[in-house]
């Protein structure tokens, strides 16, 4: 008996350690982060489609809006908002927006299209967290 | 083989409830936590969902109101604001204008956020200028009842995993752990019952199996081994019924009385036939009777001493003790008891060794040995007295032979000296007249007449010793003060003599009884011999008499030493014979003739010589022998 309380207070105390702590963020602000991902993706689209330098290739692609992530990642006072865009053969491309506050809203400052290494790793080195 | 066991109930599940009394406390600790962690994450993903919902509607929105143009065409702006209700959790929207004070566009129509005030908000710009705002108010209610629905689950969910879980185990329980457990129960009691093996069914790979399986082989093994223990105790009894018997025939027909006892009660419960021989008991008057009623103990002070003995070492080995026969004769014996485990209990063995007839031929050998002790020390000390007077008898003997010897030596020397001096004093009176004669005439016989002259006085000195020596004058005893006598009496030797005479007179006022002249003639013989001794030492070397005295209570003692040649040790036990001498003139009469006078006076003479060192002669006189002898 003695030991199974230890245990679970173990297990309360890790899953609420420090480590584990991620910068608290409203409803309110969460919605305007999404809201100003999409009015970056809709300034830039051009008859729907979403053009970037694939550096790699040496050429201009075009994707196509798919899927938003709603899952909110905290970078120090920053954010990164994740989205999946699609080629026409169908191809997922992943594009990260990183996004900073300014005044009482918000503005992307950095897209990385097909490029989630970066953020992979900041991630593993605990830099990045999922916002709660 | 032994029948194997059949399959028990385990009764009161108390292990299980034991069991349970951990198990049911962890499963719903972790079970209350995880579902918590669960519905934690759940609500966040509807935060998540509801953000990126509302966010896209909102973005889309924004974007699409920033390309029209809202004063002119607020119908098409209406309808694009109107979406934003299709989403369940918008409450509101307006569209406001910097510096108006009512907003261009509102949702639902004509109404927009009026009445909505605690709900949650937030606004975005529209369009790079910022002058127009959209401002959406929104509800988190469908959030908050998905956790209250996952909470409701989760409750449900809790239970029926309670009951299941506990189910199960108190199945899996009986299945794995309480019928292997009552089998192998039921395998111990039967065994336990029946005193035999009885197997266990031991199917399976679990730990209980092992436990099964090792009960088992326990039992195998201890079947084996009472086998062996059986087979071992039948061959043991059997060899101890033979040395029973060879005990038993031993104990019967042996030469020692042996008697065995009941250490509870003291009773015989067996003697042999020595025992009832010497005794002189039938056997019939002893089974069932203790020695205390038979009065076999002479003495109860030595019965009390052999059982404390007995009880502190466990045995006794040869306790002499007196007993008494049925006749009443008393035996002397060396009892020997120790204790022995015998079937019917414990039992005392005693035996006796009847030394009756040892211990007077003992007493027999001891009083002849002390009667020949008695005669040996009688017949030593006769042969004691015998030898004494044996020495007594030749002790007088002797003296009665030296006593004739010297009486008839005297006797001679008397009469001798007597006839001598007669002649010798008309020879001195002739030589006398030749020489008054011949004095002036030229016939020159002068010298001749006094070497005539010097040996007539040497005759007559020889006489004289010889008569000292020989006869016993009648003398006075006198009183003399011994210091002022010695040194008077050496005084009137020094005179003419070429020795130095040192005097260490240590007794001044000492008195002794002697004969006067008597003594004078013993020391002057002392200082004779003394000059004649130094006579031949080197005209450069010291020539030195030395006297000492000294007294006791007793004595009166006088020492002269001479630092002349010496005598020769060989000649030292000689030297107070009669008539030896180691010079080529004199009688050998003078030192005996001193020790006679000193031992006449009860003193004592004794003399020690180095030689080439010198002669030192000790006498010693008794203060009050004479002065005793005389009153």
């Amino acid at each position: 008996m003695r030991t199974t309380l230890i245990a679970g207070l173990i297990s309360v105390a890790l899953l609420s350690s420090p480590a584990n702590a991620a910068q608290s963020v409203s409803t309110s602000e969460r919605i305007l982060l999404q809201a100003t991902m999409q009015q970056s993706i809709n300034q830039q689209l051009v008859d729907g489609k979403y053009f970037y330098f694939d550096a790699a290739n040496s050429k201009v692609q075009a994707v196509y809006p798919a899927k938003t992530h709603p899952m909110i990642l905290s970078y120090g006072g920053h954010f990164v908002l994740c989205t999946n865009f699609r080629t026409k053969e169908g191809k997922e491309v992943n594009v990260d927006f990183y996004i900073a506050r300014k005044n009482e809203s918000f503005v992307v400052f950095d897209t990385l299209v097909d490029d989630r290494a970066p953020l992979h790793k900041l991630m593993k080195s605990g830099l990045v967290k999922v916002v709660k | 083989m032994p029948p194997r066991s059949r399959p028990v109930g385990f009764g009161t599940p108390r292990l299980f409830c034991k069991f349970q009394l951990v198990l049911l406390p962890a499963f719903l600790l972790s079970a209350a936590l995880g579902l918590s962690l669960v519905a934690d994450r759940m609500a966040q993903n509807a935060y998540d969902q509801l953000s990126a919902r509302i966010g896209a509607h909102s973005g889309h929105l924004v974007a699409a109101l920033s390309r029209q143009n809202l004063q002119a065409d607020r119908t098409a702006g209406q309808d694009l604001l109107s979406t934003l209700l299709h989403d369940p959790a918008i409450l509101c929207a307006e569209v406001s204008s910097k510096g108006a004070t009512m907003p261009i566009l509102t949702a639902p129509k004509g109404l927009g956020c009026i009445g909505q005030r605690d709900d949650e908000r937030f606004q975005l710009p529209i369009g790079q200028d910022g002058h127009k705002t959209l401002h959406v108010r929104f509800s988190t209610h469908e959030v908050e009842a998905t956790r209250q629905s996952y909470r409701e689950f989760s409750i449900l969910a809790l239970v029926i995993g309670l009951l299941v879980s506990a189910a199960a185990s108190y199945v899996s329980f009986r299945m794995f752990i309480a019928n292997p457990l009552g089998k192998l129960l039921f395998a111990i009691r039967q065994s336990r019952e029946k005193a035999q093996p009885v197997y266990a069914d031991a199917a399976g790979r679990d730990e209980l199996s092992t436990v099964v399986r090792a009960y088992n082989d326990m039992q195998k093994n201890l079947d084996e081994e009472s086998q062996h223990v059986l087979q071992k105790s039948r061959e043991l009894t059997a060899e101890r019924r033979k040395r029973e018997e060879l005990l038993s025939k031993t104990f019967q027909i042996g030469p020692y009385p042996f008697a065995i006892l009941d250490p509870a009660t003291g009773v015989y419960t067996d003697v042999n036939e020595a025992w009832l021989r010497v005794m002189k008991y039938d056997r019939q008057d002893v089974i069932g009777k203790s020695a205390e009623s038979l009065e076999i103990w002479v003495d109860l002070e030595r019965r009390s001493q052999f059982v404390e003995q007995l009880k502190g070492q466990g045995s006794v080995r040869a306790f002499e003790a007196n007993v008494r026969t049925k006749s009443g004769e008393i035996l002397t014996t060396l009892m020997s008891g120790e204790f022995v485990e015998l079937d019917d209990g414990p039992r005392l063995f005693m035996v006796a060794d009847d030394v009756t007839e040892l211990r007077d031929a003992e007493a027999e050998k001891q009083r002849n040995h002390e009667a020949i002790l008695d005669a040996k020390a009688e017949l030593e000390e006769t042969n004691t007295k015998l030898v004494q007077q044996t020495r007594e008898l030749e002790a007088a003997q002797e003296s009665l032979v030296q006593q004739e010897r010297l009486a008839t030596l005297g006797e001679l020397t008397a009469t001798v000296s007597h006839e001598l001096r007669n002649p010798l004093a008309a020879i001195r009176s002739s030589i006398h007249l030749a020489t008054q004669k011949a004095k002036g005439s030229e016939i020159g016989i002068e010298r001749s007449l006094e070497r005539a002259e010097r040996n007539i006085v040497r005759c007559d000195g020889i006489i004289s010793d010889l008569l000292g020596y020989a006869s016993e004058p009648k003398a006075e005893l006198q009183e003399i003060l011994a210091d002022d006598w010695l040194l008077e009496t050496l005084k009137d030797q020094e005179t003419g003599k070429t020795v130095e005479i040192v005097y260490e007179l240590a007794a001044p006022g000492v008195e002794l009884l002697v004969m006067p002249e008597r003594i004078r003639q013993a020391v002057v013989n002392i200082f004779e011999n003394a000059v004649q001794a130094m006579a031949d030492v080197p005209a450069e070397s010291a020539k030195l008499f030395k006297v000492s005295t000294s007294a006791s209570s007793k004595n009166y003692k006088m020492v002269f030493e001479d630092s002349g040649l010496g005598i020769d040790a060989d000649n030292i036990s000689n030297v107070f014979e009669p008539l030896f001498s180691t010079k080529s003139y004199g009688t050998g009469l003078g030192l005996a003739t001193t020790k006679k006078i000193i031992e006449k006076h009860l003193g004592s003479i004794e003399l020690k010589s180095d030689r080439g060192i010198g002669t030192k002669v000790t006498i010693q006189l008794p203060l009050k022998a004479l002065k005793a002898n005389a009153a």
